[in-house]
């Protein structure tokens, strides 16, 4: 166990795994009543004639789930203060119940804030697949991060 | 999209979307779901931070837009179809970009979201979809608290035969 990661401990180039997770049936369904109810969202057969071909999640859930799969890679037990904007969410493929996720995050940048002396910025570029490879979510943004204090 | 075929949509035309209500249960529930994170889940680890106090997740607030059109597009697709149109197939959005988050959200906030259409145009790899792309944005009081882009398939017009032949 590493302790608390902060600004400091990070460089460019460094990569962190994402998942395995396998997204079920039920929470793609369970998201979509919250936030998304179309059928191909809920419904096996609406979601097999659909252009998803297949139950699929709603792109919200799968940028919502890559957020978490980030978490439990390192953002949890780190110093994040949280972030300003994302450049992009991008739905590449269906996310269909049963895919087993996977993947990785490359910090792609590091600097310190002008504005805040006690923040620094970190750009960063994410994807996930499933167990065949196929790559079906990517998330390239920013996060702000707590600096050393000693 | 809101009952309309790709060709029949206007660039330029603001469609107002709805209101989502932040709570404290809707906010906690997104946090341990999705971001459970020191400063989302603890009041203490919050007052320390950039917010000064519990806010909501940012993709909380971009998801937030979703049920809001979901609803206003139902809405509009059973008008339309009681006015005896036909209507398309339901898209699906390909990605996001640009995505801003100017002011926190606090629980008892409620954002009104709108959508503006802003560029459309045909696929050759996908002849039954066209493209469009949306400015979305949600407002509390009248400011930005969320904007993004999106881009979304939206299902063509089929040509009757006798286009087709001419």
């Amino acid at each position: 166990m590493i302790g608390q990661r902060s600004f400091e401990d990070f460089h460019v180039g460094q990569v962190f795994p994402l998942g395995p997770r396998v997204i079920t049936a039920e929470e793609i369904k369970s998201f979509a009543l919250e936030f998304d109810p179309q059928a191909f969202h809920l419904n096996e057969v609406a979601g097999e004639s659909s252009v998803l071909g297949g139950l699929a999640a709603s792109g919200f859930h799968s940028g919502a789930l890559m957020l978490r799969l980030i978490c439990d890679s390192f953002l949890s037990n780190s110093s994040i203060l949280g972030t300003s904007n994302m450049e992009r969410l991008t739905w590449l493929m269906p996310v269909h119940a049963r895919d087993e996720l996977s993947g990785a995050l490359e910090v792609t940048a590091l600097r310190p804030s002008q504005s805040r002396p006690q923040m620094g910025i970190m750009n960063f570029a994410a994807h996930l697949q499933n167990q065949a490879g196929v790559r079906k979510v990517e998330l390239v943004g920013t996060f702000f991060f707590g600096r050393r204090t000693t | 999209m809101m009952g309309l075929y790709f060709d029949e949509l206007e660039i330029g035309r603001v469609i107002e979307l709805g209101a989502y209500e932040f709570t404290v249960e809707n906010i906690r529930a997104f946090k341990e779901k999705f971001a459970p994170v020191p400063f989302h889940l603890d009041d203490a680890e919050a007052a320390k931070g950039l917010f000064g106090q519990q806010v909501a997740v940012g993709f909380h607030l971009c998801a937030a837009w979703m049920p809001c059109f979901v609803g206003i597009n139902t809405q509009e697709r059973i008008r339309l179809a009681g006015a005896g149109k036909d209507l398309p197939e339901i898209g699906v959005g390909l990605g996001m970009s640009d995505i801003r988050w100017p002011r926190p959200v606090f629980a008892g906030d409620v954002v009104e979201y709108r959508t503006t259409l802003v560029a459309k145009r045909k696929l050759a790899s996908r002849p039954n979809w066209g493209l469009l792309e949306n400015l979305n944005e949600g407002l509390r009081d009248g400011e930005v608290v969320v904007r993004f882009s999106a881009k979304m398939l939206v299902a063509r017009r089929k040509l009757s035969s006798f286009e087709i032949a001419f």
